[in-house]
Order: structure tokens, then C-alpha cells, then sequence
């Protein structure tokens, strides 16, 4: 079964045997095709427009590239290769080109060959014949590929941004789920919310410890009541902030284990006697203002 | 042995304060722990402060002497406290292990020396 889309052996003879008729008029064509294409209503006017430049430089490159690829069999099979077609969409829609453009620009060169091959070959009927069908064949090749390219890349082009999208919202919503929060001098606060992989773990981590040296904090309260679950992996990490903490000079209090996260944390064989540890962030609060010597009570107390 | 790295060890009261500012290879490392020892002998210190707010880097081996100092200096009736770790350092011991569990921190050489008197007036009003 004969593919569609490629170029019998007829076909290529035929092309084969315009190409130096082409060669010889491609000046002329190049500057018929740009004529038209001022003239073509699909394009912004005036040849100053950003488009109308890329295309002019495109259809310069293509028109010569066009008919070198006439001339021989390997010419045509890298001219009509799918790499070489997204290679060039790639390139045009780096630069800006839109797909209307591109695909009035490829017509263009449709336009202006099959008359003047219709009317250079008058004399041969029979080479007229079939120069005329390969290029008919060779033209909805053409168009068919740079419209599926396109459609491939832009497709590329919109996924890529996504993923940079969401890389970004990645990266701001770990940014804001491990503040570090001074409530008192030399005290600080890390509220955990959400679940905590090791990288989220790495980054709070450091926030922590840069926080600690900042501040120069010597109590920190971690407070895991926005934590769901508690592995042995996130225990692990917790773990370790809390060993590194302490290498920096600053004392770590663990408040906001709920009964389900104590209950889990029993049955997993987590080790948490050398951590200091409170029902909830007030008994936090009061558990470090006490050690630094300080309270709360009421204004006016008589 | 000429590249061997000399630490400066500093008296001041009752306690000695050592600052590392470069990275010590172990040789010199082995030194600076011999060092520390001989001086706490000599001055009956009390306690000893080892800064390492220069330190930007610390191996294992030197992370393993200082929790080993740290243990003899006990036996030898000083207390001994690290001060101004880097928290690169620190995430760097942690990671290898070395957590010196048996040694006191302290955010700043200030604080460090704060700790120290602290602790001596505490350990003197006991024996009253």
C-alpha cells in the first residue's frame, strides 16, 4: 500500500527536470512571490511589519532551499523529512511567526511555480503533465507536515510552560508552608502545615537554622499541628532539624502532636525522649517563656 | 612537620576560648586536641569555648575530635561549649551522625561565655 504522503519514482524524475528551469528564473520568482504576498489580506500590511520581515527572510531561505531540493532524490527526502519541517517550525515560532502566516507563506510558493511551470512547459505536454502532478503531490506533502508540525510544537511549546508554571507554584508554596515566625526576643515559631517530603524537609531545615543564626534565637517551637501524618521518615527529618538546632546553640520544643500522631508515633517505635514536647502551642509558649524567666498575667491585678 | 596548623588557645578567668578559623587537616586536628588537653591541665580551666563561627566547612574526623574533647575536657573537670556553628555545619554533622549529643551550644561566643559563669556560680553555690 502506497503511503499518502511521499513522492513516487515519476514524481521525482519530473521535479528533477524543472529544477534547472527554476534555478535559472528563481530571482524572479522570489520577487513575484513576495509581490503577491504583499498583497495576500491573511498578512498584517506593509512590508515594516515584524511578520512581513520573518517572512520575507524565511521565503528568501526557502525559495533557494526549494529548488537545490528539486534537483535530486536525497534533496527531496530531507526537504519533505519531518526533522528538517520541525527544525524550521521550531525556528519560525521562536521567532514569532503565527500559524496563518506561515501557512499563506508556504502557499505562496505554490502560487507562483505552477503558472510558471504551466506556462514554460507549454511546448511539452507530457513532461507538463507530470511535473504538474508531483507538484501538486509535493505541495499537500508540504503543507500537510508544517501543519502537523506546528500543531506538535505549539502543543510542546504549551506544555513546557505549564510544567515551568507549575514549577514556580511549586517552589512559592514551599516557600510559604515553613515560615519561620519570631513571637518573642530570641524565640521562634515554626508552624508546619501539610504533608513533608525529604525536600520540603531539606528547605525547612534550613529556613530553620538560617532563622536561628539570624535572630540568634535560643528557643524555637515546632508546631506540627497542621501535620496529618507522621511517619518514621518524617519523625527522621524532624529529627535531625532538631539535632542541628541544637549543634547551633538553640533549645527545640515539639508541641502539636494530636492524639492519632501520638498513637501512631508509639506503635512506629519513634524515639522522641530526647525532645522536649507539649500538648499544643500555648503550652509551648508558656513552657519557654517560663525558662527564660518571664510570664504572662493579667494587667490589672490587685 | 611545618604545615602543621597551630589553634591559639586564650585564657580568660577561669575558662580557655580556642577560635578555629581554618580548616585543620587531621594531623593538625590531633595537634590542636593535644594542645587543648596540655593547656586545660596547666590552667585547671574550668571550662572551654571552641568558636567556630569561621568554620564554613567541618569533616567528620574533626566533628568526631571535638565530641572526644569534649568527653575528656570532662574528665579533667571542664565543661566544654561550641559556639557560632554554621548551620551548613551543622546539617553536615547531623547528616554524618555526629550529633555531639554530650556537648553544650551555645548561638554565640557571648552567650558561650554567659553559659560558663552561670554554670560556675551554680556549681560553687552547691558546694556552700
Amino acid at each position: 500500500m502506497a503511503h499518502f504522503l511521499s513522492l513516487t519514482e515519476k514524481d521525482k524524475a519530473a521535479l528533477h527536470q524543472c529544477a534547472p528551469l527554476l534555478r535559472t528564473h528563481l530571482e524572479e520568482l522570489y520577487q513575484q512571490r513576495m509581490a503577491l504576498l504583499s498583497q495576500a489580506e491573511e498578512l498584517p500590511p506593509g512590508p515594516q511589519g515584524r511578520e512581513g520581515a520573518l517572512l520575507a527572510s524565511f521565503i528568501h531561505q526557502a525559495m533557494e532551499a526549494f529548488v537545490e531540493a528539486l534537483a535530486t532524490d536525497d534533496g527531496l527526502e530531507n526537504y519533505l523529512g519531518r526533522s528538517r519541517i520541525q527544525e524550521e517550525v521550531r525556528t519560525q515560532i521562536k521567532a514569532g511567526m503565527g500559524f496563518n502566516v506561515l501557512m499563506v507563506g508556504i502557499a505562496s510558493n505554490q502560487q507562483v511555480v505552477v503558472p510558471f511551470i504551466v506556462e514554460q512547459l507549454a511546448d511539452q505536454p507530457a513532461l507538463r503533465r507530470d511535473a504538474l502532478q508531483a507538484l501538486l503531490r509535493f505541495y499537500a506533502i508540504e503543507s500537510a507536515l508544517f501543519g502537523q508540525c506546528y500543531i506538535a510544537e505549539k502543543e510542546r511549546v504549551i506544555l513546557e510552560t505549564q510544567e515551568r508554571i507549575i514549577a514556580v507554584q511549586k517552589q512559592a508554596i514551599q516557600e510559604l508552608s515553613s515560615p519561620v515566625i519570631q513571637i518573642w526576643e530570641g524565640v521562634l515559631v515554626l508552624p508546619l502545615v501539610g504533608a513533608i517530603d525529604s525536600e520540603r524537609a531539606r528547605r525547612m531545615t534550613e529556613g530553620l537554622l538560617t532563622g536561628i543564626k539570624d535572630h540568634q534565637a535560643e528557643h524555637v517551637i515546632i508546631d506540627i499541628t497542621g501535620v496529618p501524618v507522621v511517619d518514621t521518615s518524617i519523625a527522621n527529618h524532624l529529627l535531625q532539624a532538631i539535632r542541628a538546632a541544637r549543634l547551633l546553640g538553640a533549645h527545640c520544643l515539639l508541641v502539636g502532636i494530636n492524639a492519632e500522631v501520638a498513637q501512631t508515633m508509639v506503635h512506629l517505635g519513634i524515639d522522641l525522649s530526647g525532645v522536649i514536647t507539649r500538648a499544643n502551642l500555648q503550652a509551648g509558649i508558656e513552657y519557654v517563656l517560663a525558662r527564660m524567666g518571664l510570664g504572662v498575667e493579667p494587667l490589672n491585678k490587685r | 612537620m611545618s604545615d602543621l596548623i597551630r589553634v591559639p588557645i586564650l585564657q580568660i578567668e577561669q575558662f580557655l576560648v580556642a577560635s578555629i578559623q581554618v580548616p585543620l587537616h587531621d594531623s593538625s586536628a590531633v595537634q590542636f586536641r593535644d594542645d587543648l588537653l596540655t593547656e586545660i591541665h596547666r590552667t585547671r580551666a574550668r571550662g572551654l569555648i571552641l568558636d567556630m563561627t569561621a568554620m564554613d566547612v567541618v569533616d567528620s574526623f574533626l566533628g568526631k575530635l571535638i565530641g572526644d574533647v569534649a568527653e575528656m575536657a570532662g574528665l579533667m573537670g571542664a565543661t566544654v561549649v561550641i559556639t557560632g556553628l554554621q548551620p551548613a555545619v551543622a546539617i553536615t554533622l547531623v547528616e554524618l551522625g555526629l550529633s555531639l549529643e554530650g556537648v553544650v551550644t551555645a548561638l554565640n561566643l557571648e552567650k558561650g561565655m554567659a553559659y560558663l559563669r552561670r554554670r560556675l556560680a551554680q556549681e560553687e553555690a552547691g558546694y556552700e
